[in-house]
């Protein structure tokens, strides 16, 4: 990916702070919606680069499920699980579009996650 | 009414959604994203999954899904592949190691060669006869696997039938053993 | 129309014979060709699990068994799952109703003994191939394990002498690996021979579809 060093660098900053600052978040990731990492900030062992493929993947399901029901595009898939949730949705970076994925235990949550990530969108938008 | 799955996968750009178009009845269903990847000379690439079907005479269909070519989404392998009666991998001859390609989804795929039919069809080979149909065969040897390797150009329609039909005859081999 | 046959059935209750009794008189497929009977001869018989005897039954050789299955069990002979779909039964009835050879005598058969079978032990090269278009199928076949000459013309619907000489074309390659064939190959377990009719029939209907024909 052709980002600029400076670009990636507040992306950074910004998938750190969501990890920090709240609490049950395990991995943020921001992929391409091919699926490499641009990227990421990890508090388990989880592979980044695995992540962002499998988000590119539920992304384009997600798009070709909700172009199929004629729902209009799609905005966001949630995977709930037993321990915990995955989310991922769509950001744009330097006119580019990108998969921001979250991926967080009991302790987090959803809404404020989804809040959050808008907020990330926001200002990454206007960088 | 009865479903059965196939599926293709393969080297990127080696024609999995093209083969899928050539025969599916139904328009087939894509999750191509804009391609990032400048080692690839293709502008788009699949990252979830084709989709396309056949409608059989007595009801039953038959479901075909095209992989990601990368080995990045060989998660998605493993959950396409899972119940097909059948595999077909196709391989690029014009890219520069086609029998390391060819390797990559043998290992991809290797519990679910141990029993299933599958079938190699290799693309451009009359642009690029090298390697050849018998070096595949050797490379098969080599992973203790005796498949047949066939060209193909997926763009016709009689060619992927064709990779259908030697599919087909693996399984009905399979229903007698000695 | 052609003599009926006789479907006889070894450790079902009532409620089961009554099932199959009613799809063999309703079925407009088989249009009355086949008898549930309660005893004697029969030419195929549905069956939970094989028996020394079937009594009051009699199994001749050609006899088919029709072994009843849990749905989701893997068994590559005839086979009726449970829960019952008459329409898979209809299916096996047709197709045994077709085949006028039996596919899986009980009795050992003399002359299997003295049959070879024959297996590849390379894939053969793209030029041995290219000699005639059906080389590859019957190469297909040798690859998925041992084969007699009657499998080769069953399976690829080519003559005897047609599938020799390419057995004879690997063999001077040194491909291909013969033995004689065992006879506990036409035991009485119906698990090895008989061929499912569901795959058969989908195997029949998407090469209709796709317009591919045997040759």
């Amino acid at each position: 990916m052709n980002t600029p060093d400076h670009i990636r660098n507040i992306a950074y900053t910004e998938c750190q702070q969501l990890l920090d600052n709240h609490s049950g978040i395990m991995a943020v990731v921001i992929a391409s919606g091919d699926g490499f990492d641009l990227t990421s900030a990890t508090s388990r062992s989880l592979d980044p680069a695995r992540i962002a493929a499998m988000a590119s993947s539920i992304s384009a399901i997600g798009a070709v499920v909700s172009q199929e029901v004629s729902l209009g595009k799609s905005k966001s898939v949630t995977v709930n699980t037993e321990d915990g949730f995955v989310y991922i949705t769509h950001i744009e970076l330097a006119g580019t579009h990108y998969i921001l994925n979250v991926v967080a235990g009991q302790s987090a949550i959803l809404a404020q996650v989804i809040y959050q990530c808008g907020e990330i969108g926001k200002r990454l938008r206007s960088i | 009414m009865n479903e059965y799955k196939l599926v293709f996968t393969g080297t990127t750009g080696a024609g999995k959604t093209t083969a899928i178009n050539a025969i599916s009845e139904t328009a087939t269903i894509v999750t191509d994203v804009a391609n990032t990847d400048p080692t690839l000379a293709k502008a788009s690439t699949t990252v979830g999954l084709d989709f396309g079907q056949i409608n059989l005479a007595n009801g039953d269909r038959v479901r075909l899904f095209g992989t990601p070519g990368q080995t990045r989404f060989d998660f998605m392998w493993k959950i396409l592949v899972k119940d097909a009666f059948g595999l077909i991998i196709l391989i690029d001859n014009s890219r520069p190691a086609p029998l390391e390609d060819l390797e990559t989804y043998l290992n991809g795929f290797s519990q679910e060669l141990q029993t299933i039919p599958c079938v190699i069809g290799v693309g451009r080979t009359e642009t690029h006869p090298s390697p050849t149909l018998d070096d595949f065969s050797i490379k098969l040897e080599h992973q203790n696997l005796m498949l047949p390797v066939i060209p193909v150009d997926v763009r016709r329609a009689e060619d992927v039938t064709m990779l259908i039909d030697i599919l087909m005859a693996q399984a009905e081999a399979d229903l007698i053993t000695a | 129309m052609t003599t009926k046959l006789n479907l006889g059935y070894f450790g079902l209750i009532k409620p089961e014979v009554d099932l199959i009794r009613t799809i063999l008189r309703t079925s407009s497929r088989l249009d009355g060709g086949w008898n549930l009977v309660d005893s004697g001869e029969c030419d195929a018989i549905l069956i939970y699990n094989a028996e020394k005897s079937f009594a009051p039954f009699i199994v001749k050789p050609s006899t088919q068994l029709i072994m009843i299955k849990r749905r989701g069990d893997t068994f590559s002979g005839h086979v009726f799952f449970k829960p019952f779909r008459a329409d898979e039964l209809v299916d096996t009835l047709l197709f045994i109703q077709s085949n006028s050879e039996p596919s899986a005598p009980l009795a050992t058969d003399q002359t299997a003994s003295q049959q070879k079978t024959y297996r590849l032990k390379k894939w053969p090269p793209a030029e041995l191939l290219a000699l005639h278009k059906n080389y590859m199928l019957l190469a297909v076949y040798l690859s998925r394990g041992s084969k007699t000459i009657p499998d080769l013309v069953t399976l690829s619907g080519h003559n005897e002498s047609f599938c020799m000489q390419f057995l004879a074309e690997l063999e001077s390659k040194k491909l291909l690996q013969s033995e004689m064939l065992i006879p506990t190959r036409h035991a009485l377990s119906v698990a090895i021979e008989s061929q499912p009719a569901v795959k058969k029939n989908f195997f029949a209907q998407l090469r209709s579809r796709l317009g591919l024909g045997k040759p």
